[in-house]
This record gives structure tokens, C-alpha cells and sequence, in this order.
């Protein structure tokens, strides 16, 4: 057989596979008639049994196109799969994760170890990278609210990473939540989501409909955050103090837009959940976050009110700044004394937002722009060092080690810092001290 | 002796094969245990490595009519070199088998819900037959086609990727005890090694300006990519590399989770199938070539053909199943590859002394040395 033939003799072999193999694939019935396509799935605690909930994806052909409609289905069991086992039993379908990027975790549902919950999420390797965010309410509830809302199917995954990305950072997937699990410090935060009346909130809070919102909505959801937090403190599991409360009532100017809508809203209001070892230790709010902000590589552009401004333009008045650029350096050092130093030097560049004061004479208002530059700097001077300061004595009060000190120390100093650590009995947050150093500048433009 | 491929398809051949396979679960076998410490014990490795390369190029250029085992035959004897073929060809049937069922599975995790390894080996099979018959000549056209996508589906993982690693993570260096690096590389062995198929080109390859150098600047830039690869992983994971299953796949899904752009990837795995098919065709032709020359058969379509018919029952045996593929490959069989690169590097030097015995006896009768 010359090769020319063998040539001639494999094509013939691809062709007539082609011919065979073409209609047996068009036949194939379409995988939604015997998958049921989870898009999030939410986990509640009912006594000693955990209920599944999915909120899953019906699609729908109708005369205008395509259509996504959204259900919520659940299901009861002692472990999670076998509450999924029974769901799939339910719905008489396998169920696809495929396409599933969200987990809403009820945090009575957290118990002693977050990880008992996500076990079957991080050994299913059809589900790809989930977004996971805890709720003092019910998930089954907030998946429902999700679903009958008229936005896409996204938005509650965008409600949630609008604010980890625009502004506090906070990566709330399941990958930074095991990195965190597994890492010495074992510490892990999480993103808070909560149920509200529209009745008794201000519009300005983020809900399912205005997840999308501009720039601006951020600034009003951080500012409105504080209010919410401070109120809901009792229900959570362990809250800290809330010392910076009076940042918390500022106002974002939104309370006109009142919604007209009784239902029920999804709220993120910028708290978060930290966890050590898979448990609950403190909810924060965003602005006992917003300490441990400063410090991160993630630091976004956000709105920062300073209160009771006073010079001979200023009387009390509360200035709102707006952030534009940044620039930190942090250096972690150990001192002969074997004390864990963290120098954190930054430049800032602000514009001012807006002014707000009683008396405010709009004649001076160019004058107080150019002359008032020292007494804003040196207020936000002190608002950023007492916020970090306030960060890591609440590490230290909590041992939640969020800035990762652990490993900034031990790539340093190895060895020299695995005794501190050792000499400390595991507590190497005790005598860590911070020094902040802040270089502001008005961007007059 | 006809000349198969020109020295640029040999350099894309031998930088396409080098690479193929460790992205997948690779990072994973390696970093969850041996951590950051083992990249470093990895780049020692990979500069003996690259050593011992340009040595087997610099053979092949002195010789460029002669393949490895007619070599190996003038230097150590035919049965001795039967008995090398007979372990490279064991050693190449079990880098398919890495090779398929590593791809097979990435399928099936990241692009499909059920995948039938029968349908998925078939046109694998076809395709190696088809290739290996053809000879080296197809092999190399295709690589040079192919290239580019390859290349431009880890660039893009790569560019993606580094901006959410933590490079600190790579250090302290040498944190970990570094002779449980030393054995957790010694475990993965048949991962490496992808080199030696360039033993295969010998006597096929023309060469062209500059190939020695143009063959070391790629190599080189290939191993340092593997590297700065595996550090890219281990700084995006670094305390949860057990639950890695696809390097490649797993850096860029977790960039387009962050960066919100899609399934980054899909795309990736699609452009990275090429490497993998390229690779698995070479295998099979080594694998052919091995057949070939230890039972003399003087038909590729046979030799090629009992060849892929081992490489099948080897998979059925497999089950096709990644975790009995990796507990096999970490057994005793691991030592294979040191066995074939003692006899590699023991070749080279007999081969050497030989050659400067002979020319020293050239140089006393007067005679010119080619």
C-alpha cells in the first residue's frame, strides 16, 4: 500500500465517520430536559438539618426571544448532599453547577466550621469559582427575592462584587475564603448580605434593582452603611463595638429618592463576617473595615466625611472628600527587641465632594477652597491613623489576623519571626505595632 | 539520509513538547507538598537539564547522518541498545498515557458534562496513527502552523494571571526542607524529561544557521516560562494547591471570576488542545520508532499500529482515571526516567571518549578530521 493510498483511504474513513456520526449528535435531546441548571444555591439551618436551596434557571422561548426565568427550589437533609440528593430527586433531574457562581450561607448555618458546609462545594469540580456571601436572614429568601426581581440573573452576584470592587475590596469568593481557612493566620472574611423593607430604608441602599448603579450609588451605599450596621448589631452572633458610629450618620444626600416599592430588598450594606478557623468571631461594620482597607493592596476610590471642621471659614462643618488617588508603601519590620513594627506610609489625593455646615456663606466659598487645605489634611491625617490604629487593636482583640501579618513577617524574617510567634504561643498579633504615616494632597482640578 | 524537518521545526517541536503537559496537574502534584521550595530544587533540575540538551544537540549537529540508534549501536553494541529502545519505548507509552489521560479528563472537567473516553481515544488514535505513518516530515509542518495559537493561549494565561499573584509567597527561599522537594519532583519524574525525544530527531533535522544558539535562547526561555509558570500558581494558591486540579485552566478561571470578563479559560484550554495533540503525535512517533528498531519491522503502518495497540490496553488497564494514572506513575515506574537519563548521559560520554580516541588516531596518521 503506497502512502498515497493510505492518504486516499483515511479520508474516506473521516468522511463516512463524519456522515455517521452528524445526525446522531443532532439528535441529541438538549441538556436543559435532563439537567436542572443551578445558578446560586443558598444553605439555611432548620434544627439539626441543613436546607438546600438553588435558585435555578427555566429557560423559556416566547414570541419576542429568549427568556430567563428564575426559580427557587429546595430541599432538606441531614448533610448538604444529601439535601441535593433529595433535590435532585425532586426535580427528577440531575442537577448542573456548572453555571452556578453564588453561595448564600445562612450564619446560623456557619455553626463551629464553615468548612462542613462547604465541603461538597469544594470537591464538586464541575462548580467553578463561587462567590459566597453570609446572611443573618434567610438564603432561601434572599435566592426568592432574586429571582421574582425583573434584573438579570447576575445581579445578585454584581451586588455583591460591586462592592467588593468599587469599594472595600473585600474578595468574597470561596478561594479567598479557604486561602484564608488554610493560611497560618486562619482567618477568612466574608461579604454580609441582608434582608430589608424598602418601607423602613432609604433608597440609596443597594438592592437587587439598583445593584448597577454608577459611581455614585457606591458612595451613597458606603455612607448609608454605617446605619444599617449599628442597627442590626444585636442579631449578630459577636459585633464589635462600633466606635466610629458617628462616621456611620452621614448622610448621602439620597433621602429624597425614596423607593415606592413595600418588598422586600437585598441589601449589602458593607459589613463583613470575619472568620477564624471556619467560625464567627465579628461582624464588622464598613467602617471598623475600612481600617484594615487602608493597609490592603486592594484600597479603591471611595468617600471619606470628616466631621467637625473648624477654621475661620468652617464652623462644625462635615466635609466630603473624595479620594482619587493613592499611593502606600508598607514596611514590615522586627525591631531587636523582637517587637513586629508595620511603618505604613501613604499619599493621598483628594478632591472635596461636598460641604456641609449651618451657616456657610457662599461668598467665601472660592477663598475657603484655596485656604482650608492644612486643616482638611491634618483631619484626614487623623481619621486614617485612628482607623488603622482601631484595626489592630481589634485584631489583636479578636486575634483575626486580616491583613495576612503572618505571612508579610515570615517571607521577611523566617525563622527570626516563627520564634516570635513560638515565644508569643501562636499570638504574634499582641505586639505588633503600627506607625502611620499620611502625605495628603488636594486635587484642586 | 532525507532530511524530515528544518532545525526551526525541531527548536518549535522540542519547545512545544517540553511544555505540553506540566500545566495541567502538574503545579498540583508538586507545590501541595513540596511548596515554594521545590520551584527552586525544579530550576537546579531544569539548568542540568538544559545542560544535558545542548550536549545532545551538539551530537546530533556532529553527526548529522546518523540517528540515535545507529549511534547508540556503534557505541555500546546492538543488544545494549535494543535494551535502550525497549525502555524508551515503555517510557514514551507512559507519557501517553500521562499525556491522554490528563487531556481527557481536563475535557471532561472543564468543557463537558459526560465524555466518553472510547469516542474521546478513537480520533486520537486515528490521528496518531495517521501522523506517525506520515513520519516527522507532517509532524513538524503542523507544529510550525500551530505554534503561534499555543504560545498565544499561555501568553494569555500568563499576562492574565501575574497581577494576582503574590510573588512573596515564593519566599523565604528554600523555606521548606528541601530534601522533601527533592523526592516529591523524584515522585512526579515522568512528568519531565519531555527532552529526550529530541534523541529522535537525530539525523533528521537540517540545520540551519545559527541552530545551535537559536535551539538554546528557546529552551532556555521554555524552561524559565515552566518555572515562572509554576511560581505563578503557587502565588495565586498557595495554601490551597491540593484543590488546584488544572494549572492552566484554574489560574485563568480565577482571573475572569476577579476581572468579570468571562471564562478566559475556555478559550485557553482550546488553544492549549493543540499542544497536547502535537505532543501526543511525537510521543507516538518515538514510541513507533522504538518498535521499530528493537524487532526490526520494516513497516511503519505495523510498528505504529502494535504501538497504539499497547498504548490502548495500557489505558483500559488505566481506567482512564487520573488518580490511578498518578499512583502508577509514582510508583517504582518513576525511576525510569532516571535509569534512561544515567543511560543517556552514560552514551553521550562513551560516545565522546570514542570520538576523541579516534580522532587522536585520525591526528596520528595525519589524516584530516571532518
Amino acid at each position: 500500500m503506497t502512502k498515497k493510498e493510505i492518504r486516499k483511504g483515511y479520508l474516506a474513513i473521516l468522511i463516512v465517520a463524519l456522515i455517521i456520526l452528524l445526525p446522531i449528535f443532532i439528535a441529541l435531546p438538549q441538556q436543559a430536559q435532563d439537567r436542572t441548571l443551578i445558578l446560586a444555591f443558598g444553605i439555611d439551618k432548620m434544627q439539626e438539618q441543613y436546607e438546600v436551596s438553588a435558585q435555578i434557571m427555566v429557560p423559556e422561548s416566547s414570541q419576542s426571544g429568549y427568556k430567563e426565568k428564575r426559580e427557587v427550589k429546595s430541599s432538606v437533609g441531614k448533610t448538604i448532599d444529601q439535601a441535593i440528593a433529595s433535590l435532585q430527586l425532586n426535580e427528577g433531574k440531575d442537577i448542573g453547577v456548572a453555571h452556578a457562581n453564588i453561595l448564600i450561607i445562612n450564619e446560623q448555618a456557619i455553626g463551629e466550621d464553615i468548612n462542613s458546609v462547604l465541603d461538597y462545594f469544594i470537591r464538586n469540580r464541575d462548580i467553578g469559582y463561587l462567590t459566597i456571601a453570609t446572611t443573618p436572614n434567610s438564603a432561601k429568601e434572599m435566592l426568592e427575592i432574586s429571582a421574582n426581581s425583573s434584573s438579570d440573573k447576575d445581579s445578585l452576584l454584581r451586588l455583591i462584587s460591586y462592592n467588593n470592587e468599587n469599594i472595600f475590596g473585600t474578595d468574597s469568593t470561596l478561594n479567598k475564603l479557604l486561602f484564608g481557612y488554610y493560611s497560618p493566620a486562619q482567618t477568612s472574611i466574608i461579604s454580609r448580605l441582608q434582608l430589608s423593607s424598602s418601607s423602613s430604608q432609604s433608597s440609596s441602599q443597594a438592592s437587587t434593582q439598583n445593584s448597577t448603579n454608577e459611581q455614585s450609588g457606591s458612595g451613597e451605599s458606603q455612607s448609608s452603611s454605617g446605619e444599617s450596621s449599628s442597627g442590626q448589631q444585636s442579631s449578630q452572633p459577636m459585633t464589635a463595638g462600633n466606635s466610629q458610629s458617628s462616621g456611620s450618620e452621614q448622610s448621602s444626600g439620597s433621602s429624597g429618592e425614596q423607593s415606592s416599592q413595600s418588598s422586600k430588598q437585598i441589601l449589602n450594606d458593607g459589613s463583613i463576617v470575619v472568620l477564624k478557623s471556619g467560625k464567627v468571631v465579628v461582624t464588622l461594620d464598613p467602617l471598623q473595615y475600612r481600617g484594615f482597607h487602608w493597609l490592603m493592596p486592594t484600597k479603591s476610590s471611595s468617600f471619606i466625611e470628616l466631621n467637625n471642621i473648624n477654621n475661620e471659614y468652617f464652623k462644625d462643618a462635615t466635609v466630603v472628600l473624595d479620594i482619587i488617588n493613592s499611593k502606600e508603601s508598607i514596611e514590615y519590620e522586627i525591631t531587636s527587641d523582637n517587637i513586629p513594627i508595620i511603618k505604613f506610609n501613604t499619599e493621598l489625593e483628594y478632591s472635596i465632594s461636598s460641604i456641609q455646615q449651618s451657616e456657610y456663606d457662599a461668598d467665601i466659598y472660592a477663598e475657603s477652597m484655596n485656604d482650608s487645605t492644612d486643616v482638611i489634611s491634618k483631619a484626614l491625617q487623623n481619621l486614617i491613623d485612628s482607623e488603622v490604629q482601631g484595626a489592630i487593636n481589634l485584631s489583636k482583640q479578636y486575634q483575626i489576623d486580616i491583613l495576612n501579618i503572618y505571612d508579610k513577617f515570615h517571607q521577611k524574617y523566617g525563622k527570626k519571626f516563627d520564634k516570635i510567634v513560638q515565644f508569643n504561643e501562636g499570638d504574634y498579633l499582641r505586639d505588633v505595632e503600627v506607625y502611620v504615616n499620611v502625605k495628603v494632597k488636594e486635587n484642586k482640578i | 539520509m532525507i532530511k524530515d524537518i528544518t532545525g526551526r521545526q525541531a527548536i518549535i517541536l522540542m519547545a512545544i513538547v517540553m511544555c505540553a503537559t506540566k500545566f495541567f496537574v502538574l503545579p498540583s502534584n508538586l507545590l501541595t507538598t513540596g511548596h515554594q521550595t521545590v520551584i527552586y530544587v525544579m530550576l537546579l533540575f531544569f539548568v542540568v537539564e538544559f545542560l544535558l540538551l545542548l550536549v545532545m544537540v551538539r551530537v546530533s549537529m556532529l553527526h548529522p547522518d546518523k540517528t540515535f540508534y545507529e549511534l547508540l549501536c556503534d557505541s555500546v553494541g546492538v543488544v545494549v541498545a535494543k535494551i535502550v529502545y525497549v525502555l524508551f519505548f515503555v517510557f514514551f507509552i507512559f507519557k501517553l498515557c500521562i499525556n491522554i489521560i490528563e487531556t481527557y479528563t481536563f475535557f471532561l472537567d472543564t468543557l463537558y458534562d459526560e465524555l466518553s473516553s472510547v469516542l474521546y481515544l478513537l480520533p486520537i488514535i486515528l490521528l496518531a496513527f495517521y501522523m506517525t505513518y506520515i513520519g516527522l516530515r507532517s509532524i513538524g509542518r503542523s507544529a510550525e502552523l500551530l505554534w503561534v495559537f499555543v504560545f498565544l493561549g499561555l501568553a494569555v494565561a500568563l499576562i492574565a494571571s501575574i497581577p494576582n499573584a503574590d510573588f512573596g509567597y515564593m519566599l523565604p527561599i528554600f523555606d521548606g526542607e528541601v530534601d522533601n522537594a527533592i523526592s516529591v519532583l523524584s515522585s512526579n519524574s515522568l512528568w519531565f524529561g519531555d527532552y529526550l525525544v529530541y534523541l529522535f530527531f537525530f539525523g533528521k533535522i537540517k540545520f540551519q544557521k545559527n541552530y545551535f544558539t537559536k535551539f538554546a535562547i528557546v529552551c532556555g526561555i521554555v524552561m524559565a516560562v515552566i518555572v515562572l509558570f509554576m511560581a505563578v500558581v503557587y502565588c495565586i494558591f498557595p495554601y490551597t494547591m491540593g484543590m488546584i486540579h488544572y494549572g492552566v485552566s484554574d489560574i485563568t478561571h480565577i482571573t475572569a471570576h476577579i476581572t468579570n470578563i468571562g471564562n478566559l479559560d475556555w478559550l485557553n484550554t482550546t488553544l492549549w488542545t493543540f499542544a497536547s495533540i502535537i505532543q501526543t503525535v511525537i510521543f507516538a512517533y518515538c514510541a513507533e520508532r522504538c518498535l521499530s528498531a528493537v524487532f526490526n519491522i520494516k513497516y511503519k503502518y505495523i510498528s505504529s499500529s502494535i504501538s497504539l495497540l499497547i498504548l490502548t490496553a495500557v489505558l483500559f488497564i488505566l481506567n482512564f482515571r487520573l488518580t490511578t494514572l498518578i499512583a502508577f506513575v509514582q510508583s517504582p515506574v518513576r525511576f525510569l526516567l532516571p535509569i534512561l537519563l544515567f543511560v543517556a548521559l552514560n552514551i553521550i560520554t562513551v560516545h565522546f571518549i570514542c570520538r576523541s580516541k579516534q580522532k587522536k588516531q585520525n591526528r596520528m596518521r595525519g589524516i584530516i578530521y571532518d
